[in-house]
């Protein structure tokens, strides 16, 4: 069996990872604390609950990416020839559905609680001698909550573009948002501490909707990889140009008469292959090893790109374009 | 080329809406917090403001000594607290006895203002009511008579219980016998060691020894969302004095 060859970092790539994986430490730290200090406060209100169970969700992309880097590394074996460069991208749909049904219960239980005409109650806790209402506490664990996520945000935004982790980048455009979802649960105690019922499962049903949103949304970019979607910008859904500039470089060399690419992403990398009609037969073997290596020398996104001759031959490539084109295969 | 087109409108909806929704938000806070005024936080159906001089609506259930049903009226420890509250408020207050979940029921549907009856801190509680943060732990120890000398363990103590209890299987657990007596008369009178909530002990004649068995965390139900009232109740219940010596007279005195 063949197995892949190891893919390795360039140095100053590896040193950007390096960051990127303390900087994921320092998020997860900061989410554990905000998890924390929210949980001592929570009492019975559903914005409440709904922020919470949104900084507990959030977890998830961090936890999943450095328990992926583990795994990631490993050099392919004769079990899994490919390697594991998809680790990331499974954790990532695995923490995309429980955001998505999160959203959804959030949204759900929200609504509920407004046609039940629930009224929230926001009880008194007793601190150092003083009794006073739970609410104070609560705004400012809020206000604390808001603050790390768009700081780490900005930074693993900056960091992620430049690895190429989408899960990463999707991850610190949601923290950068995140501020709206601590806004939403200020307004709903807020709300309730003016009596006004249904400002806190009004605010509950906001924040439902918005980490619903944001799953559906890694939900798609997770989905979009495993299902081999052609490479694109880390930060734009907009296909990369690699392609074109590998069928570009093929047709330079002066052996090749015509040549077309196809790549895909497995996490943070392009693998695929490229097809090639050769001017002759000679010392095609050797040549086709070199094209390959040039091919990935590229980009240094590029793992691996098998190189294919096929036959200058118009009957075969009609055939493969009407495929393509969706029509059934002439029989 | 849709599909870029819909995202770039996606994305440009996004941004506008929540600029939009960020802004009303300040905007309702501002509303709000001028509506509200100097009380805050307040009541979403008014309660403090209709005790305040007026009439607290109380349900009662007899739970001696936390609430006892005497031909005077109530007494006991929680009807003394509410007593004290409504001094305060310029309030009477207006007893209803009942039934447990009978007097839940009404406080869900608003016809009382609280309910008390030495309720304990449970999870079916919150369906109906907001109850308050417990103000009080009582603490199951096993009591000894002054005739007896502790032992170092309960390990095969005959320790005698009431019927109705939830600390059997703590002492089976802990290897002492648990000997079951049905009225509360024969628990005070035995001479062996008995388990029982500390101020009972201590108003019996027993000393506790050091074992927590169990503790009921006491609490109070009011009607949900009524915040401002449940403040006021609240700092009443923690700034209460010498609830433990309170019940001993009163469980001494039964």
């Amino acid at each position: 069996m063949k197995i892949r060859a190891v893919y390795k970092l360039p140095p100053d790539k590896q040193d950007d990872l390096n960051y990127l994986i303390r900087l994921e430490w320092w998020n997860l730290g900061f989410r554990c604390s905000i998890i924390v200090l929210m949980f001592l406060v929570l009492g019975s209100s559903q914005a409440m609950k709904a922020a919470w169970l949104d900084d507990v969700f959030s977890l998830v992309p961090p936890v999943a990416f450095l328990v992926a880097m583990h795994f990631r590394d490993q050099p392919p074996n004769k079990n899994f020839p490919y390697g594991y460069h998809r680790a990331t991208v499974i954790a990532f749909l695995c923490a995309s559905v429980a955001l998505t049904l999160a959203g959804s219960f959030l949204l759900v239980d929200s609504a509920i609680k407004l046609l039940e005409v629930e009224h929230p109650s926001i009880g008194a806790i007793e601190l150092f001698g003083e009794t006073f209402w739970v609410g104070w506490l609560m705004i400012p664990t809020l206000i604390y909550s808001i603050i790390p996520p768009i700081i780490i945000g900005r930074l693993q935004v900056r960091a992620a573009k430049k690895m190429h982790e989408k899960t990463v980048f999707v991850d610190g455009k949601m923290s950068k948002a995140d501020w709206m979802t601590g806004l939403a649960a200020i307004m709903g105690v807020l709300g309730v501490g003016a009596g006004f019922w249904w400002a806190d499962a009004l605010a509950g049903g906001l924040i439902g909707i918005d980490v619903a949103k944001d799953g559906i949304k890694s939900l798609r970019e997770a989905v979009g990889d495993l299902l081999d979607r052609r490479p694109r910008f880390t930060s734009k859904a907009e296909p990369e140009g690699v392609v074109e500039q590998l069928e570009a470089k093929l047709r330079a060399m002066d052996w090749v008469v015509s040549a077309e690419v196809r790549l895909r992403e497995e996490g943070h990398i392009f693998s695929g292959e490229a097809f090639v009609v050769p001017h002759s037969n000679e010392d095609l073997a050797r040549r086709l090893v070199e094209a390959s290596r040039q091919l990935v020398d590229h980009d240094w996104r590029l793992y691996e790109v098998v190189v294919t001759v096929m036959p200058d031959d118009d009957a075969t490539r009609s055939v493969s374009s009407i495929r393509a084109a969706g029509s059934p295969p002439l029989s | 080329m849709i599909p870029l087109i819909s995202t770039y409108r996606s994305i440009r909806f996004l941004i506008v809406y929540r600029g939009l929704l960020g802004l009303s938000m300040l905007l309702l806070a501002a509303i709000m917090l001028s509506l509200a005024g100097c009380h805050y936080p307040t009541d979403i159906e008014h309660s403090l403001d209709k005790i305040k001089g007026g009439v607290i609506e109380v349900g009662l259930t007899e739970n001696p000594p936390w609430v006892i049903r005497t031909p005077d009226g109530p007494a006991g420890l929680e009807p003394e607290i509410i007593e004290r509250l409504a001094g305060q408020l310029n309030a009477e207050a207006h007893w209803h006895w009942g039934e447990e979940s009978d007097l839940l029921q009404a406080l869900k549907e608003r016809q009382l203002d609280l309910v008390a009856g030495g309720l304990t801190q449970k999870a079916h509680l919150s369906k109906d009511a907001a109850p308050t943060k417990p103000y009080y732990k009582s603490h199951y120890m096993v009591g000894f008579p002054s005739s007896i000398a502790m032992p170092d363990s309960l390990e095969d103590q005959a320790i005698a219980i009431n019927a109705v209890n939830h600390i059997g299987k703590v002492l089976r657990d802990k290897g002492a016998r648990p000997n079951l007596k049905t009225d509360a008369k024969s628990l005070a009178g035995t001479d062996g060691p008995v388990a029982e909530q500390a101020w009972w002990l201590r108003a019996h004649g027993f000393e506790p020894g050091p074992w927590t068995l169990a503790s009921d965390k006491h609490v109070m139900a009011l009607p949900k969302g009524e915040n401002a009232w449940m403040i006021v109740l609240q700092r009443q219940l923690n700034s209460y004095p010498d609830i433990e010596r309170r019940l001993q007279q009163l469980e001494a005195n039964e």
